[in-house]
């Protein structure tokens, strides 16, 4: 698996984690300082992305994700590429699975792990580290052929559907705390939350047969997206599942938006190639930004008009 | 490790750097009771100074709501966490016997943000100053908690009942505050202390602390060490910014008002009028040299109804605050230290020249140098708190800086009658 890290994520990473470190600060300033004597420009900007690179190597500060990646050799075969952004909140930190949609049996170049990672989360990763550990696992068994994800049909009412959905990520997530509390990984606090998920969300079974219903799942060894989702369905007249592995835009409800900064729950679905002038309005003022990073609708708004507009709209977002 | 006389907490205390003192100090006085959260100050400064590439998340001047509310989220909860850390006896206030210039509200006996370095060590070595780094995602959400009050189902913290606001006994159960906030341009600014690369500076005309932007390297040290995080690093130089005076109306550069000093963005805009700035004249040790006629030595020094922010801390801040009457006095006497009963006090019942001096704020955009009252006619008496009330119908005129009167205006405000002739037209 190739590893990209957003530059600005190990910007910060490295940042934080030198911070307070006289002699790693010493260091690093020994490297840096001399290029804020140039001008500020793409050359700039290049020495400063390899300075905190070799640092963020030298200190080895993928670590905490890479760990957790060995613990399923299977991604590693499965999974061609993992890019790490920066999540710009520790809770809007996720792992997805990309997907190219056209394709009938994917290859592992045609899957994509991208993960969000806050940069405290690479300094100290006691929190960051049980978190991602869950999320992926989850990807973990949607490249694993025994467990045999796809994506299901939706049908039905919205509320029959989300009912579905919900059902369906807690039975998934008590398959995997199971699976984890038999490695030595589990969470006795999780799994009693999920204890209690499990009863909201099949309201219909009794406290006798909804703990039942917990024990088998959270004891299945090797569970199956079958399994999982005819249970879900079970007590439903109309079927249907959610998206669990499609990948999304943007970062999440409520999350900042990566031009603006300001927490948005309108997020502008970009896409997969937006208008090239757009781009380069956007690119311009964010280097390190890419359409999957998502924009509240104001911003794509904004740079959209820029693009439309000719020079003059240039200057506006240099300033 | 130097010495240096802070007189907002009585007493010498340790500061990296010598004593030293401006010509003038910049310095600016903001009544909280009248203060209405239209962020329109905030809006001034960002649209003059920080609306460019990689300043989205910087607000130098910024409207908070107390007690929830912070930006960067919760920075002062987090700061006296800290200084309480370094502070087990409690941040305590002794009583002077003679209260004067260099130490109006008594002895602070605690430790400051420069005596407590040793409570904040990574790296093996104790940092310049107590402080810390507001994560990313603190300076995200500048509104946060806006509007939330102390008390309630949705308080996230509780601090109580609030004071009464009339001598009826009324108390509010819950309650809330705006605090309008910029740099306070310390006179021992932790800022200046804590960079390693003497990139941050107290000009001596003003005392205006400025960021040196081709000596900054990035190190944050500052960021850390401001108690009232109001230096921001910015992504795409790589250096830190932060709140710079509108020094070119300070000098009196502006082709508003040429060859005399106006008042700054942030302070002019105000929908409230709630603010006043100014330059004041201190001594070797910081100390207000007495300027009787200067509305804020007079607000702060004669009448002694604006206090300095966190005086604790120790950096001397230049900004001061009319404290709000409704709000629980314990709550306040941490945030103003232990004179802010008697300023409440002073202030509900203001006597005739305070009273005066009051309607003077944002009656000019240029700052006024000096003030003069023209005696007027008794209009009002009442008795409030027990105590007697008059208010006299004075005239209150204010100077620039150049001598020439900019303000003239009554306690009792004029009343314009529309002539029949247009009484339904607008
Ligand atoms: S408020 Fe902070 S940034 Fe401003 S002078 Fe004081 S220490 Fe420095
Ligand atoms: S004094 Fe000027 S620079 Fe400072 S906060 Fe106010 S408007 Fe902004
Ligand atoms: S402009 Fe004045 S009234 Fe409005 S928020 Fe700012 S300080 Fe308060």
């Amino acid at each position: 698996m190739k590893f990209e890290f957003d530059p600005l994520l190990i910007e910060q990473t490295v940042a934080g984690a030198i911070h307070g470190d006289r002699k790693l600060e010493a260091r690093f300033h020994r490297l840096v300082d001399p290029l804020y004597r140039m001008e500020q420009g793409p050359e700039r900007e290049k020495l400063f992305h390899q300075g905190y690179l070799a640092f963020f190597t030298k200190m080895g500060l993928e670590t905490p994700l890479t760990r957790l990646l060995l613990e399923h050799p299977i991604l590693d075969e499965r999974i061609g590429r993992c890019i790490a952004r920066r999540a710009p909140r520790v809770k809007d930190e996720t792992a997805e699975l990309l997907v190219k949609r056209e394709i009938e049996v994917p290859t592992p170049s045609d899957r994509t792990l991208r993960v969000r990672i806050s940069p405290t989360s690479l300094i100290s990763p006691d929190v960051f580290e049980p978190r991602m550990r869950r999320e992926i696992f989850h990807i973990a068994d949607m490249v694993d052929d025994r467990f045999a994800y796809r994506r299901e049909q939706i049908e039905g009412l919205p509320p029959r559907q989300n009912l579905i959905r919900d059902r369906y990520r807690v039975l998934w997530d008590v398959a995997i705390e199971g699976r984890l509390t038999r490695r030595e990984l589990g969470d006795a606090r999780l799994t009693e939350s999920l204890r209690k998920a499990v009863r909201k969300v099949f309201g219909f079974q009794d406290e006798v047969r909804a703990c039942d219903t917990f024990e088998n799942f959270f004891g299945l060894d090797k569970p199956t997206h079958g399994q999982l989702f005819e249970f879900a369905r079970s007590g439903a007249n109309e079927a249907g599942v959610g998206d669990a592995g499609e990948s999304s835009t943007g970062g999440g409800p409520g999350a900042p938006c990566p031009l603006c900064g300001f927490p948005t729950f309108d997020w502008f679905l970009f896409p997969i190639s937006p208008d090239p002038k757009t781009l380069a309005q956007i690119t311009q003022a964010h280097p390190q930004w890419t359409p999957e990073s998502g924009a509240c609708r104001q911003c794509a708004e904004i740079y959209a008009a820029h693009g439309q507009a000719a020079p003059g709209a240039a200057l506006i977002s240099n300033q | 490790m130097g010495s240096v006389y802070n007189w907002q907490i009585g007493r010498s205390m340790e500061f990296p750097h010598g004593q030293a003192s401006p010509e003038e100090q910049f310095a600016f006085v903001i009544n909280i009771n009248r203060c209405i959260g239209c962020q329109t100050c905030t809006m001034a400064c960002k649209s003059t100074w920080t609306f460019s590439k990689g300043q989205e998340h910087m607000w130098w001047t910024n409207v908070e709501t107390k007690p929830s509310g912070g930006y960067p989220k919760h920075w002062d909860v987090k700061t006296l966490d800290k200084l309480s850390e370094a502070n087990p006896e409690g941040m305590t206030w002794a009583e002077s016997e003679a209260k004067g210039r260099r130490n109006p509200y008594g002895e602070y006996q605690g430790r400051t943000i420069f005596e407590a370095p040793d409570t904040v060590a990574r790296g093996g070595s104790p940092n310049r100053v107590l402080g810390y780094l507001p994560a990313d995602e603190e300076w995200g959400s500048p509104n946060i908690f806006e509007d939330t009050p102390s008390h309630g189902p949705s308080a996230p913290m509780d601090f109580g009942k609030g004071e009464e606001l009339d001598d009826q006994g009324s108390k509010h159960k819950a309650w809330f505050f705006y605090l309008a906030r910029l740099c306070n341009h310390c006179s021992y600014p932790a800022c200046v202390a804590a960079c390693p690369r003497t990139a941050i500076y107290k000009r001596p005309e003003d005392g205006v602390v400025l960021v040196d932007q081709s000596e900054c390297r990035g190190y944050r040290k500052c960021v850390e060490a401001c108690p009232y995080k109001k230096v921001m690093y910015r992504g795409t130089t790589r250096t830190s910014e932060k709140c710079i005076a509108c020094y070119p109306r300070i000098e009196g550069n502006d082709p508003e008002a040429p060859g005399v000093p106006l008042e700054t963005r942030c302070m002019a805009a105000c929908i409230g009028q709630v603010r006043m700035q100014g330059l004041v004249k201190v001594d070797e040790d910081n100390v207000w040299i007495n300027d009787r006629y200067n509305p804020l030595y007079y607000l702060i020094h004669v009448a002694r109804v604006a206090l300095p922010l966190y005086p604790q801390f120790g950096t001397e801040p230049n900004g001061y605050y009319i404290p709000p009457r409704w709000v629980p006095i314990a709550y306040l006497e941490q945030m103003f230290g232990p004179d802010v009963e008697a300023a409440i006090a002073r202030y509900r019942n203001p006597d005739r020249e305070l009273l005066a001096v009051l309607q003077l704020f944002r009656r000019s955009n240029q700052i006024i140098a000096r003030y003069d009252i023209e005696e007027g006619p008794k209009v009002y008496e009442t008795e409030r708190f027990g105590e007697k009330f008059e208010m006299y119908n004075d005239t209150i005129i204010g100077f620039n800086r150049a001598g020439d009167e900019i303000i003239r205006t009554q306690v009792e405000e004029p009343v314009f009658v529309r002539p029949a002739k247009h009484a339904n037209s607008i």
